[in-house]
């Protein structure tokens, strides 16, 4: 028994995001289903509901088969004697929750025929995604394969590559989100970020019916919320993660960046390195914000409101900022990143004060509260622009921004 | 010539593509910081491949990563192609190839993907010798560096910077992943490199035999200093190991000339480590009778200089 429970730990182990998806999305084909079930219970037939839980269950078996064949691929290197009865079981047991599993909840949830029968397609297109994707990848190494060994590419290859630009050298270097990629797959990317952004308020949205006023409103407002916090983690935290992880783990793309040549003077290299690693989280944030006051206008929200989000908007680089340039400073260590931690946590907070905060809330208070309040933001904010001063003044002394000092 | 321990020896010359001066290094501030580096002076003349062979820990790392201006010494100073190694410019960084320990840039990229990249910046990039290469080694040029061994990352890293065509390569252990097969056609490739090229190489490494089959020269780098600094070919001729019985060993008092490490033996006896300048003659304790004499490998030679509890103290 043993023998292939080790190695299948092992596997899972290896690759625990894979479990965690799987989990995660589990709990949210729940969700679905519970949604779906409250909605069958309710005056409307629910068809909005079980739209949401076919395309839950697309991404659910999507997942579950992609996981499959990775696990199928780890095993194959593994080489466990048992394999062959070791995949039967896994096949059977995906199967079962793919295609058995959605459909027969359905079914004893009280959903129509009809209902069942567009849960199974979903599984089959969610079934047949991941297969496809991989077979495109074999056909697409094939020819890179084939066109590699082929008598022709000694002759095309000894034709040099032009030179690329030393901040497009930077950010090649630093890979996603930053490398340059083709127009189509920004535009598939973008897509998928819009589509996630606009899930939870398009998914409030389709309950309007169902719900009662004051609780739509609130819904509403959370899955804004949400919507907005999975925006900026992935327009700015994201990328500026990527670039501290970069920095602090040995991954060798320091090394290359400064031995790289053409990359200029350490004053020009830390101007390169600085503009790469903000100009597209900075460009992501702003379209946030325009999101942001979109929905504020759309809502009929005060004036007052615009000026709240875009300094909330501004807090967030100011906050983010110096634990950033401390990080390309300091050599890597748990404090450091506690550090960041904390002042990520912080931007949270303000938010809460921001969001909380009325012109009310100081009426009957001594001035001398209001005015403390003003001068602690105020030193707050002097505190951490002169962190990011401070840091940015070492780097300048360095003779190359990707210099050891320790 | 390259016996360059003392500082005054070094020359400042354009024949000498690298060149040290009392480099210091110590990692962590006041009474807790490590010593890395103590003192370490030498330079490595034109064509020359030089074996930096230490223990683990002894500061050769920090030693290369200081000569391509990765990292800041405390004090000294590190020229490089005629440059100060914390500021190469782009012509330099062209002449000069580095591969660290393990290899780990631009994983996320394929292989022949990076090497593209990296060919651009590269005005002599022989693609002839990289597809070659590539394909001797079977390397898949489609595949992402990540989803590669860590030898086959090793490989690509060697090909990446032998195939810029550098004046100065400078190698961290760079054989450590690789297969006897790669390894010696990696070695071939230096010594060919070094002899028809001019190529200088340093490089580091715990496997002797590599060593002894490429060096030219070879430095001693044991806890922080530099206990040995010499052709290979004089090695045999300049270093020995006297033995002494229990009697000769109790009539040696002080440090003999030319000592460089000691170790008493289980029978009461004692063996020493001695070099000479040229072929001056052993110290009088093995002319008398009380011992013998013998040749040292390389290998024989850094266990009895470095396996020994300060054996810093003795140094030439």
């Amino acid at each position: 028994m043993t023998s292939w429970m080790r190695p299948t730990a092992a596997v899972i182990a290896g690759r625990p995001v894979v479990l965690v998806a799987l989990i995660v999305t589990v709990c949210t084909w729940c969700a679905a289903a519970e949604i779906y079930w409250v909605a069958l219970q309710g005056p409307h037939h629910g068809e909005s509901a079980a739209a949401v839980l076919v395309g839950v269950d697309v991404l659910y078996s999507w997942l579950l088969v992609a996981g499959f064949l990775a696990l199928v691929k780890d095993l194959k290197e593994l080489r466990i004697p048992q394999l062959r009865s070791l995949l039967i079981i896994s096949l059977l047991a995906v199967f079962v929750m793919v295609f058995l599993a959605p459909c027969v909840a359905v079914w004893l949830l009280g959903g129509p025929a009809g209902d069942v029968v567009f849960m199974a397609m979903g599984s089959v297109v969610g079934t047949a995604g991941p297969a496809v994707c991989q077979s495109g990848y074999r056909v697409r190494n094939a020819r890179v394969a084939a066109r590699n060994a082929g008598p022709a590419r000694l002759m095309t290859d000894s034709v040099r590559a032009p030179r690329p630009q030393a901040w497009r050298a930077v950010r090649v270097a630093f890979g996603a989100p930053y490398a340059p990629e083709s127009w189509t797959r920004r535009v598939i990317e973008l897509a998928l970020w819009c589509a996630v952004l606009a899930a939870a308020p398009l998914l409030v949205w389709s309950f309007e019916s169902s719900l009662n006023p004051r609780g739509f409103r609130i819904l509403l407002h959370v899955a804004e919320l949400v919507s907005i916090v999975i925006a900026i983690a992935s327009c700015w935290l994201w990328p500026l993660a990527r670039v501290v992880t970069l920095v602090t783990s040995q991954s060798g793309t320091l090394t290359e960046l400064a031995l790289l040549p053409g990359q200029g003077s350490g004053r020009q290299q830390l101007r390169r390195l600085c503009l790469v690693a903000l100009s597209i989280p900075s460009a992501a944030l702003i379209v946030v914000l325009g999101l942001a006051l979109g929905v504020v206008k759309l809502e009929h929200l005060p004036q007052a409101m615009y000026a709240r989000v875009a300094a909330e908007f501004l807090l967030i680089p100011l906050l983010t900022l110096p634990a950033l340039a401390g990080r390309l400073t300091k050599p890597p260590g748990p404090n450091a990143w506690a550090g960041a931690m904390v002042m990520f946590s912080q931007t949270w907070t303000w938010l809460l004060i921001f969001w909380t905060t009325t012109p009310e809330t100081w009426h009957g208070a001594p001035p001398i509260f209001f005015w403390a309040a003003i001068a602690i933001i105020a030193v707050g904010l002097m505190f951490l622009i002169g962190m990011t001063i401070n840091a940015l003044r070492k780097l300048l002394r360095r003779p190359h921004p990707y210099m050891d000092v320790s | 010539m390259m016996n360059a321990v003392s500082p005054s020896n070094i020359p400042d010359s354009h024949d000498y593509p690298v060149i040290c001066r009392n480099l210091r290094k110590r990692y962590g501030g006041g009474f807790g910081g490590i010593k890395v580096l103590d003192d370490v002076s030498f330079s490595i003349p034109k064509g020359a491949v030089l074996g930096l062979i230490g223990r683990n820990g002894a500061g050769k790392t920090t030693l290369m990563r200081i000569l391509v201006g990765l990292l800041m010494p405390e004090s000294g100073s590190a020229m490089v192609l005629d440059e100060p190694a914390a500021y190469l410019t782009d012509a330099a960084k062209t002449r000069l190839g580095y591969v660290p320990q393990e290899p780990q840039s631009l994983s996320w990229m394929t292989v022949e993907a990076m090497l593209r990249f990296v060919s651009s910046f590269y005005p002599k990039w022989d693609h002839d010798y990289m597809w070659n290469t590539l394909m001797r080694w079977e390397i898949p040029p489609s595949r992402r560096l990540a989803k590669l061994s860590p030898g086959q990352r090793q490989r690509v890293a060697l090909i990446r910077v032998l195939a810029s065509c550098p004046e100065l390569l400078i190698l961290d252990e760079p054989a450590s992943a690789l297969d006897p097969v790669a390894r010696r056609d990696f070695l071939r490739e230096i010594a060919v490199r070094a002899g028809e090229a001019g190529t200088t190489v340093l490089f580091s490494t715990h496997i002797v035999s590599d060593l002894e089959r490429v060096a030219s020269h070879v430095c001693f780098l044991h806890e922080g200093k530099l206990l040995l600094d010499t052709p290979m070919d004089d090695l045999k001729e300049t270093h020995a190991r006297m033995c002494l019985s229990r009697e000769a060993a109790a009539a040696v008092s002080g440090r003999l000339p030319g000592e460089l490490a000691r170790r008493r033996r289980p029978d009461g006896g004692m063996s020493i480590v001695l070099t000479r300048k040229g072929l001056e003659a052993w110290p009088s304790a093995v002319t008398a009778g009380g011992g013998t004499l013998e040749a040292l490998n390389l290998e024989d030679l850094f266990i009895e200089v470095t396996d020994h509890p300060g054996a810093a103290w003795f140094r030439k």
